[in-house]
């Protein structure tokens, strides 16, 4: 269990849901880890085990490393403090995991307000843009390489319907994922996105609960379950550590199987 | 501590040189028992492994591992039947099954290429590998599943070796291309028809690497600088990393992934 050992990691939206998922991972797998979010204690209604811990504290409570740091990763300034803040507590930085994310669905194009685009752009694009640029930033400095994963989903790579200003919000951080695998390559930063469906976190708990939403999802998904955190989290560690090595600029689905019959809400 | 695959029965075609070589060792050091697979038992001269004189099995015998060769040929159905058969009466069942035998004619147009060898490409890396998947899984639906150790029941993977060639054109690579795309959308198809039965398909397409089949790339001057100047990541890949994204895929990690491309070529696609 030591497939991360020594390597300190940054996390954002790591309160709840994948990202906490994802850090406790981590941490079990001997890193450091730099929990983040907008507030640290879970989001209620979600499918934590002990939603009453903090992330911080369900991972201390298990014998790993972490520190929490509240950042806002739409602002450029909390987002450069957030890795200041882990280079000052942990000595420097290589994975960074931008999996902050807001989700806006449920209108067709010419029903959604600017907001919905404006924050679906703030966080999804620029958030993980200050996420990609203030990480590379320290890693240059370190001059040893560096890693990057992004949390994209399937909706970075197709179109569904009422969710728009969602999908193309995605679909700008993945095309962010392959230029910088292109560019950053050469110094040993390497980047990649994760491409999950829905699976089971606070977001999705609405329509978890809806009788004929979760029978017409999981009749559509070939492997017939929701996606859980741990899936999603199995795969961040593989990126995260060197097993992982020359998987640079890919987009990886990690989704069931649904986007082979394109399911579509 | 608890190796992925301990005991899991694997089989691995091609496994005598390159990636197939390195997948074969990378399964059996996490437990696997692994039945090679390959047209001859030594490895193909000119390749860039570090004990290159030592045969795949006698490497894994060698560091306690447990395995068996039965000389095939992937593209023909009854040596197929034939490894199933080995995998199934040597270590009692079949968990996973690593379609690696792949081959490569060198580069031409379409104008140049022969039909011969457009059928031999054709047979071993499109037919080759729909036969390991329909041996297998008609061996994965005669078995009862394997309850993983989160409690998940799995009856069987299937990784398919691929190519970028089969997601993006190469240039003067007809034939490949057109094989290790059927390849990747086979793998796309049997995922659908497949998962209900919790048998993962998915696929590994793997860039430029150093292995035997690419060594005439390497060692001439101007297509290794190109290669070099294609890729984002400072260096051409190796077989390890296709053997430990082979790994992963045959693991309980991904037990959510099915259907899925893992590209393992240092950004080279991205552009």
């Amino acid at each position: 269990m030591e497939r991360l050992k020594g390597k300190v990691a940054i996390v954002t939206g790591a309160s709840s849901g994948f990202g906490r998922g994802i850090a406790m991972a981590y941490a079990a797998e001997g890193a450091s880890v730099v929990v983040s979010d907008i507030h640290e204690a879970p989001n209620q209604g979600g499918f934590e085990g002990n939603p009453q811990l903090t992330t911080v504290a369900a991972i201390t409570g298990a014998g790993g490393k972490a520190q929490y740091v509240a950042c806002d990763v739409t602002r450029l300034d909390q987002v450069a403090n957030l890795v200041k803040e882990t280079v000052r507590l942990y000595g420097g930085l290589d994975v960074m995991v931008n999996n902050a994310g807001i989700y806006r669905a449920g209108k067709l194009a010419h029903e959604f307000a600017v907001e919905d685009l404006d924050v679906c752009f703030d966080v999804n694009v620029k958030g993980t843009w200050f996420g990609c640029q203030e990480a590379i930033k320290v890693f240059l400095k370190q001059a040893r390489g560096g890693n990057i994963i992004n949390i994209v989903s399937t909706a970075g790579l197709q179109g569904h319907p009422k969710q728009s200003v969602y999908n193309i919000s995605k679909g700008a951080a993945a095309n962010l994922t392959r230029c910088l695998a292109i560019e950053y390559g050469r110094d040993r930063i390497r980047v990649n996105g994760i491409c999950p469906t829905y699976a089971k976190t606070s977001l999705t708990r609405a329509l978890f609960d809806d009788k004929d939403f979760d029978k017409v999802f999981t009749d559509a998904i070939p492997l017939k379950r929701w996606g859980e955190v741990e899936d999603i989290a199995n795969l961040a560690v593989f990126l995260a550590s060197d097993e992982s090595s020359y998987i640079h600029g890919d987009l990886i689905r990690i989704d069931g199987g649904e986007t082979l019959c394109r399911f579509s809400v | 501590m608890t190796r992925k695959l301990e005991s899991r029965v694997a089989v691995v075609t091609g496994s005598s040189s390159g990636n197939g070589r390195a997948i074969a060792l990378a399964l059996a050091r996490e437990g696997a028992h692994v039945v090679c697979s390959d047209l001859k038992k030594s490895a193909l001269q000119g390749g860039y492994e570090k004990d290159i004189e030592t045969d795949t099995d006698a490497v894994i015998t060698r560091e306690g591992g447990k395995t068996t060769f039965i000389a095939a040929d992937a593209s023909k159905a009854a040596d197929v039947q034939k490894i199933i058969g080995h995998a199934v009466s040597t270590f009692g069942r079949l968990d996973i099954i690593v379609n690696n035998a792949g081959v490569f004619t060198g580069l031409h147009s379409i104008i140049d290429e022969t039909e011969e060898q457009y059928d031999f490409t054709m047979n071993v890396n499109a037919k080759g590998v729909w036969l390991g998947c329909k041996y297998a899984i008609t061996q994965f639906m005669k078995q009862e599943p394997l309850t993983t150790s989160t409690g998940a029941q799995v009856r069987g993977r299937i990784v398919n070796i691929a190519s970028i060639g089969g997601l993006v054109g190469l240039a003067l690579e007809p034939a490949y291309c057109a094989s290790k795309g059927a390849v990747v959308n086979l793998t796309r198809e049997l995922a659908l028809d497949f998962a209900p039965e919790r048998i993962n398909v998915n696929a590994i397409c793997p860039g430029f690497l150093a292995t035997a089949m690419v060594r005439s790339f390497l060692e001439n001057d101007d297509t290794n600088k190109l290669l070099h100047d294609l890729t984002p990541w400072p260096r051409v890949g190796t077989a390890d990393d296709v053997a430990r994204a082979a790994l992963f895929l045959a693991s309980d990690d991904a037990e959510w992934m099915t259907g899925s491309m893992l590209t393992v070529d240092g950004a080279f696609t991205a552009r």
